[in-house]
């Protein structure tokens, strides 16, 4: 996984400029919550199902390779086959051998982040393979040649006007020369386009939401239906996901289907649930010749029995990021990392190493929002002050800051000190700050403070302190 | 890779061996009886409420409803819909008798067997299913020789044809189904619950039917 999460602070600047990008952090960051309070609001149970959704994914990690192991049987009793892959090297190469067993060029794509964690795309590109995706968000990025912005939204920060840009230079050898600009028409544009596509390729790749050891099933959610043509018309099918997919059993699958799309997109239901598994059998109509499950590690067996194990339970709903004061301010793009927001912040590290997202579990004001939302509880902000650990001990603070918390450990020592410093520091805020609404606001921090208020503002410090009212018996 | 497939389980292994947690015979006896979850009520109405709140749910994602006494109108219930819909009068049914023996010629609609890719582009397909969802107003389909998914899927408009004692309340209800069909390879390659015509909110988070699949579904319920 290609991680430039050093670049964090830069990206985030010019992400808070950008107007247009903030219209699209407004659908993260309002939209889909009420979404997902009305429609979970309507479902009694809701957090009932939370706790199950906890429970069953403890019970599929405390047990995965029963569970593996079985699903791995009843994929191959079904006629299909389980390839396992521990880095994303393996995984592209094992994706390669199948696609070039089908004899064939042309790979269609259904929406999978563990393919973009993997880059995949890239990967088969570089050997000659014609890659498109198919849901139309990513379809949009793969023609700009970006990362996904948000793991459900992935396109959600581009305006019509953007993607008019994008299908009027893409489209053109396809004979569509007329510029299009209404939503309605750049969907029926990229249908007509992309359906052409569906009915010529050779190789269909999806991810998968769930994988069900019961069945051998593995599960996919969309709304648009191309992960079903995806799965449905090309001679193969191929499957790559994350081994923590699996979920033990047909009933514990529907604790998910009824949380997910609520957390997701506030939605009651995705409209197009399908369980798939194995190639097209004798009495079939139709389907795939072939159907292969790759199995990926990269990394999550490290992350088992450590004390971010609990982030194997997440199941990629996109609700920690909309409810992210930081992701909802900066946007997906900025973290550079296919994983963004707060899953993000603890993923990146595992999937990737400290040192090269060091910076993203320091991105955030630990609120505790996305615990609050995450539909499988998993708790985000103790995973990122583990990662924030981790760094502090690895060395990989930058140096102004570790000298500055040095600084401020020796001053606590010294209490006498420590309150002459603060005391100092708030006189002088007092004095650069200006009155708002009966509070006052530091809205220009000098030096190193600058990065601070160069997007919020500081409130100054009340006076006197709570330490002098105490002391004159004002407070107790 | 049968390296990569030992690698990885002797580390989940290891991480058993640290944690002490794993029961694998108990998660071998909940694979063969598993147990029952939390159902939410919804997931569960009075079977004398389950056609109602299967219809008002079908409406919600976009279906339009019908309903219809005996098969042996459902072709003129079909004629009516493409009329309204200003369409031909040419349907594409599977090799399902519940549909193939019906009366299509004598109600004016010509219905083709014809089943690949570029037939069926922008068409009209009539299809049986398995089940209606009351819970989410999604209708559930098995592929099979009755049903190539296919026709749910490149048709610009889907008509499924229910028997109103096909409607059941949640997943569980399909999932029974499911199991009950299972022969040696298990369950039947695809399993889809179609909730409504095709969309996408991919841009701009707007609301566009007709992404990639059906623009229009309508359901035929026969009493
Ligand atoms: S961490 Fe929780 S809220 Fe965030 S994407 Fe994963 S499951 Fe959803």
């Amino acid at each position: 996984m290609h991680v430039t999460s050093e670049k964090f602070q830069d990206n985030a600047k010019a992400a808070i400029d950008d107007d247009q990008l903030q219209a699209g952090l407004f659908i993260f960051g309002k939209i889909f919550p009420l979404l997902r309070e009305a429609t979970a609001s309507k479902l009694p149970e809701f957090e009932a199902l939370r706790d199950s959704a906890r429970d069953i994914k403890i019970e599929a990690l405390n047990n995965l390779g029963t569970y593996l192991e079985a699903f791995e049987d009843r994929v191959e009793e079904a006629g299909g086959r389980v390839h396992w892959a521990r880095t994303a090297e393996e995984a592209n190469t094992i994706v390669e051998q199948l696609c070039e067993e089908s004899g064939g060029k042309d790979i269609i794509k259904s929406k999978s982040m563990v393919t973009e964690e993997l880059e995949l795309n890239d990967h088969l590109i570089g050997k000659g393979y014609n890659v498109v995706e198919t849901d139309l968000g990513e379809y949009i990025i793969q023609l700009r040649n970006e990362k996904p912005f948000h793991i459900v939204g992935p396109a959600l920060h581009l305006n019509a006007g953007q993607v008019s840009d994008t299908f009027y230079e893409a489209h053109q050898k396809y004979g569509r020369t007329e510029r299009v600009e209404d939503k309605v028409k750049l969907v029926e544009e990229a249908r007509i386009v992309l359906r052409e596509r569906f009915k010529n390729a050779d190789v269909g790749i999806t991810g998968a939401n769930f994988l069900v050891a019961e069945t051998g099933q593995i599960v996919l959610v969309t709304n648009e239906g191309n992960a079903d043509l995806t799965a449905t018309l090309p001679k193969r099918h191929i499957v790559v996901t994350g081994i923590e997919k699996v979920v033990p059993t047909l009933d514990d699958l529907s604790v998910f289907l009824r949380i997910l799309a609520r957390s997701a997109t506030g939605q009651d239901t995705s409209n197009y649930v399908s369980l798939y598994s194995g190639p097209r059998r004798a009495r079939d109509a139709d389907g795939p010749e072939s159907f292969d499950v790759v199995l990926v590690d990269n990394g999550r067996t490290d992350m088992l029995g450590t004390p971010v194990e609990e982030m194997l339970r997440c199941i990629r709903c996109g609700a920690c990021l909309n409810s992210c004061p930081v992701f909802t301010t900066v946007g997906g793009q900025s973290y550079g990392s296919v994983y963004s927001g707060p899953m993000g912040a603890v993923w990146t590290p595992a999937l990737a190493s400290v040192s090269s997202a060091a910076k993203l579990p320091n991105a955030s004001s630990f609120c505790g929002k996305c615990e609050e939302v995450c539909p499988v509880r998993i708790p985000l902000p103790s995973m990122m002050r583990h990662w924030r650990e981790k760094e502090f001990e690895a060395h990989l603070t930058p140096s102004g800051q570790r000298w500055g918390l040095g600084v401020w450990a020796w001053l606590g020592r010294h209490p006498s000190l420590y309150r002459a410093a603060t005391s100092i520091a708030g006189m002088g805020l007092r004095l650069i700050a200006k009155g708002r609404r009966g509070r006052r606001f530091v809205t220009a921090l000098p030096f190193i403070g600058r990065g601070w208020t160069q997007s919020r503002d500081l409130a100054a410090p009340a006076e006197p302190t709570f330490l002098s009212q105490y002391k004159e018996g004002r407070r107790r | 890779m049968s390296n990569a497939r030992n690698a990885i389980f002797a580390k989940i292994k290891a991480a058993d061996a640290k944690r002490g947690k794993s029961s694998p015979a108990d998660s071998r006896a909940r694979l063969e009886t598993p147990p029952a979850q939390l159902v939410p009520a919804m997931g569960k109405p009075a079977p004398e409420e389950a056609r109602d709140i299967f219809i008002t749910k079908a409406l919600e994602l976009g279906c339009t409803v019908a309903d219809c006494e005996s098969f042996a109108d459902v072709p003129a219930k079909v004629s009516t819909y493409l009329q309204e819909q200003d369409c031909p009068g040419q349907v594409h049914i599977p090799d399902d008798a519940d549909l193939s023996l019906l009366g299509w010629e004598d109600a004016g609609i010509a219905a083709s067997s014809q089943l690949d890719a570029e037939a069926l582009d922008g068409r009209t397909s009539v299809t049986r299913a398995i089940a209606g969802v009351a819970e989410t107003g999604a209708v559930a389909v098995a592929s099979s020789s009755k049903h190539p998914v296919s026709l749910g899927l490149l048709p610009d408009r889907h008509i499924f044809v229910l028997k109103v004692d096909e409607i059941k309340g949640g997943y569980e209800d399909v999932w029974r189904i499911g199991r009950a069909a299972k022969d040696n390879q298990g369950m039947s390659r695809a399993l889809n619950l179609i909730g409504g015509p095709s969309r996408t909110g991919d841009i701009e988070a707007t609301l566009v039917m007709g992404a990639h699949g059906p623009r229009t579904v309508h359901i035929i319920l026969v009493s």
